[in-house]
Order: structure tokens, then C-alpha cells, then sequence
């Protein structure tokens, strides 16, 4: 029995599920072909990189089938784990359920002795769970309140996997590319690990725990010290979230899955140890802040509102830092990811960011949650072209749960477009869901 | 909650609870009971690692159904 499925390819590597691993270093032009041979248009999104919202492979780039993109920009950004997927309104779901799904590394030279070997001591771990019809094929249409909840897991594509480790040092870079499923991360037998990184580059230091929540989208950096001989079990155990038990079970909180199995052999070789500190960007202070702003979450609308490629929801000035204040007034769990910026979390009654919590571009809100963020917009200015704002959830984002935001001179913030002349017949998907 | 829930008796049950907003809430999962695979996997299968590809040469890279 064979599954369908879609994938990205370089021609030479990758095969029908998932994507290269792309890489490039800070201070590079980047420039990507990109070739569109399924049957229904599609876009690519680099999700957590700063660049033109031209580049951004949001819904406004789409490519048609048969079709070329070719987006341009420079990597201006710290080192971090970033990742690549369609964002065609209305089919992100279910065309990243069928495989469209890739990891994007970028280098700048910091914190050099980390483990860096790629697939030997620096491995990429990309969480998925599926469901699978009687035939075999990935199930698009039963659905949690969350979204589509897989009762298989599949790390990198593989069902059932295990790591040969040969290292005593191991660097997990944790993407989250589930379209609903938030996992609480855990070793079972309670192992500790070491976070070094969050969504958009590393921590001022790492940070040690036994448990990792990682909504989708988010990515986390961890260090894993092991024993010759050891074998360790990643699983995701329950999280509560104080929503009550049947809203819990339904999106999946009360489940315990196990991942990947760490097999450690006889003779690890030294590969360092976890660092004391770590290089990282300057925190934000509040008194940078030229704007606030209010956005609530709620059903599939954000501040009573579902998307509308036309409208501009909000427009920000070039280089400036906001604080945007978060509000999941749902009954359900949501998480919020910003297109083409890197935030940080601000703590209730503090005046600067909390330099532990990390740069992300995602963060997630229990049921009735806040959150404010430091955000830290970009310097390319745009008014006719949006970045996106949205829940992550993917389901929830194709629902409608996502707005736009269009980056201008501060000087102009008053005076910019709040409309789009908009050809919805060239940005519309549609497929069968069979 | 230990029982199997069908769509209906969560509905009823949630429903059951006046504060409680269902917007949005289209429950289709067969089951809602919590679910496990601890302890029922082998590890059999060595865990794929994506190759990786540089960037500094224009790469042409396409999206495919298989």
C-alpha cells in the first residue's frame, strides 16, 4: 500500500515527501528558483526569515501550476532554524498534511562550538502526525477542534524511527510541522535537556528542563547529553492548558506519544559540552516602543475579523518596534506567528522583553491567554504588498484566522493603502480533498 | 472522561456548560478519547535525515506530487 504525496526536490536530492534541508550564511544573497509541477497553484513561504513581503511566498506570490517564482533577498538575520511551506489561502493545510514541508538553516559563524555536523552530531527532527485512510492515503477531512489530529507520528517522514547516536553531545533542531498537534515534549525517562534556541536564534544561555511545549511552527534548539550504550525515548505527554477535558482531549492534549528513540552506541565519541552562555541579539526595551496594538483572538477571526486579501488590516512603520498585546478570548487553544519578523515576550508590568523566552515569530495562547510582544518590524518598505499575520493552526489560518500588515515609511503610516486590487481567481487553489 | 465520546455526547456535554462559546468547534475526530502509542513501537526503522542543499549556487527547486 502506497501513500501520495508531494514533496520539494532540487532534481538531484529529496524524494516525494518533505524537502531539502536549505542552508545559507548571514550577509549572502539568496536567490531560488522555484518550479511548480503539481496540478494546482501554490506558493512557498519562508517562514521566520526577514525579507521583501515581495519574497515572503505568502498568499499573494502565488505560483500557478506550471508555473515559476523566483524570489530575492539577503540573509540580514541571526543564525537561527527556520522552515519553508505552501501559504496558498484556504489549501495551506492540506497541502502541507500531503508533504510540502522543508527546514531552512541559517548560519552567521556564532557559537561555534555547538555541535554543527549536520545529520551526525546536528540533526534535524521534523514532527508530523497523519491519520491514513483504508487505502493508505493521508486523511484530509476528520478533523479536532484544532485541526486535523494524526493518530501516527512521523519524524523526518519515517514511521517508527530511531537516531544512531555516536556522539556524547546531540543537537535536536525541533520543528513542530504539524498542522494542529501541539506536542509537550519529554524523554520518558525524565532526561534532562538543554534549550540553546528558540524559533529565531539562540538564547542568552541555554536553559535546562525535562518538559518542551512546541505549538505548530515553533522550532526549539536543544542539547542532549548521552551515555554509552543509553537509549532514550522522545515523547510528547499531556498538556492541560486549563481547558476542560473534553476540549482538551479533542485537541489532542491528553494523548502520549511516543517519537524517536536516541540509540546511543557502545563508544560515543567527546563532542563538547553545553556552554554557559551563548551569543544572542540585544533585548528589546519597551522604550523603543512607537506603537500599540490590540489584536484578539476568537473563533476563526482575529479582532472580529476574518482574511480578506483586499484589505489592509494594519500598517506599520520600516525599522520601528511595536507592542502588540495578544488576547485568546476562544475557548480553544491558538498560537500566533507574524510573517517576516522576529518578536520577543514581554512579561506583564515589565519594561523590556524577557531575554529567556528567546526571538520567535510564533507563540502560543492557551485558552483565555495574553501575551505582549516586542516586535521588531523590517526595513523593507512595501505598501502594496502584505505580510501576514495569523494563527498557526492551519486549519484555523485557512479558515480565515489571519489578517494583513503592510510595512511603509514611518512617515507615511497614516496616508498608506488600506486596499488591494486583488485577482482572486489567480490566488484561488482549489483541489480535491479525495 | 474515560468513556468513548461520539461527536454528539461531546457536543451535549460541552453544551451542558453555559459559559462555555462553541464557535468554530466542528468535532469530527471518531474518537475523543486520548490516544497512546507508548510502548507499542519497536524503533524498527532508522530515521531519515533530509539532504541538505546550499544555497550560494541558484538552486532550481520544485514542488511535486508523487
Amino acid at each position: 500500500m502506497a501513500t501520495p504525496t508531494w514533496g520539494y526536490t532540487d532534481g538531484r536530492s529529496g524524494a516525494g515527501y518533505l524537502g531539502p534541508t536549505l542552508r545559507a550564511a548571514r550577509g549572502e544573497r539568496v536567490r531560488v528558483l522555484i518550479e511548480n509541477r503539481l496540478s494546482e497553484i501554490t506558493t512557498v513561504h519562508w517562514h521566520g526569515m526577514h525579507l521583501p513581503a515581495h519574497s515572503d511566498g505568502g498568499p499573494h506570490q502565488p505560483i500557478a501550476a506550471g508555473e515559476r517564482w523566483q524570489p530575492e533577498w539577503s540573509i540580514e538575520q541571526p543564525a537561527a532554524t527556520l522552515w519553508y511551506h505552501p501559504h496558498p489561502h484556504g489549501e495551506t493545510e492540506a497541502q502541507t498534511t500531503r508533504g510540502l514541508t522543508g527546514l531552512f538553516y541559517l548560519d552567521d559563524g556564532s557559537n561555534s562550538e555547538l555541535p554543527r555536523r549536520y545529520g551526525i552530531d546536528d540533526i534535524p527532527i521534523i514532527l508530523q502526525d497523519r491519520s491514513f485512510d483504508s487505502r493508505g492515503r493521508f486523511l484530509l477531512r476528520d478533523r479536532a477542534v484544532t485541526g486535523l489530529l494524526g493518530d501516527t507520528i512521523l519524524v523526518n517522514g519515517t514511521y517508527n524511527p530511531h537516531l544512531p547516536v555516536t556522539t556524547r553531545l546531540v543537537r535536536l533542531r525541533l520543528l513542530n510541522a504539524s498542522t494542529a498537534r501541539i506536542y509537550h515534549l519529554a524523554f520518558a525517562d525524565e532526561h534532562e535537556f538543554a534549550v540553546i534556541a528558540t524559533d529565531c536564534g539562540f538564547l542568552p544561555a541555554p536553559k535546562r528542563t525535562r518538559r518542551l511545549l512546541l505549538s505548530p511552527a515553533e522550532r526549539a534548539e536543544v542539547l542532549v547529553e548521552v551515555r554509552p550504550g543509553e537509549r532514550l525515548v522522545l515523547r510528547s505527554v499531556p498538556w492541560g492548558l486549563d481547558m476542560i477535558t473534553p476540549l482538551t482531549n479533542g485537541a489532542g492534549g491528553n494523548d502520549h506519544l511516543d517519537l524517536l528513540q536516541l540509540r546511543t552506541g557502545p563508544s560515543p565519541a567527546p563532542s563538547g559540552r553545553v556552554p554557559e552562555q551563548l551569543d544572542t541579539a540585544p533585548t528589546v526595551t519597551l522604550d523603543r516602543v512607537v506603537a500599540r496594538r490590540t489584536f484578539q483572538l476568537d473563533g476563526r477571526e482575529i479582532n472580529g475579523q476574518q482574511m480578506e486579501m483586499s484589505r489592509i488590516d494594519t500598517v506599520v512603520g520600516a525599522g520601528t518596534t511595536e507592542l502588540w498585546t495578544i488576547q485568546n478570548t476562544h475557548n480553544q487553544p491558538h498560537n500566533f506567528h507574524i510573517h517576516g519578523v522576529a518578536f520577543q515576550i514581554v512579561p506583564d508590568g515589565a519594561t523590556s522583553a524577557d531575554p529567556g523566552l528567546g526571538w520567535k515569530d510564533t507563540v502560543l495562547l492557551a485558552a483565555g491567554e495574553s501575551v505582549r510582544l516586542a516586535v521588531a518590524f523590517p526595513p523593507y518598505r512595501d505598501p502594496l504588498t502584505p505580510y501576514m499575520y495569523h494563527c498557526h493552526l492551519m486549519w484555523h489560518e485557512d479558515e480565515g484566522m489571519m489578517a494583513q500588515f503592510t510595512v511603509v515609511d514611518p512617515d507615511q503610516v497614516g496616508t498608506a493603502p488600506r486596499t488591494l486590487d486583488v485577482d482572486h481567481d489567480h490566488l484561488a487553489a482549489g483541489h480535491d480533498h479525495g | 472522561m474515560s468513556a468513548r465520546l461520539s461527536r454528539r455526547t461531546l457536543l451535549a456535554s460541552t453544551a451542558a456548560l453555559p459559559t462555555l462559546a462553541l464557535l468554530g468547534c466542528e468535532y469530527d475526530r471518531t474518537t475523543a478519547d486520548p490516544i497512546t502509542t507508548v510502548d507499542t513501537l519497536d524503533f524498527a526503522n532508522r530515521l531519515r535525515i533530509p539532504p541538505w542543499l546550499s544555497l550560494r549556487s541558484m538552486p532550481t527547486v520544485s514542488a511535486s506530487s508523487s
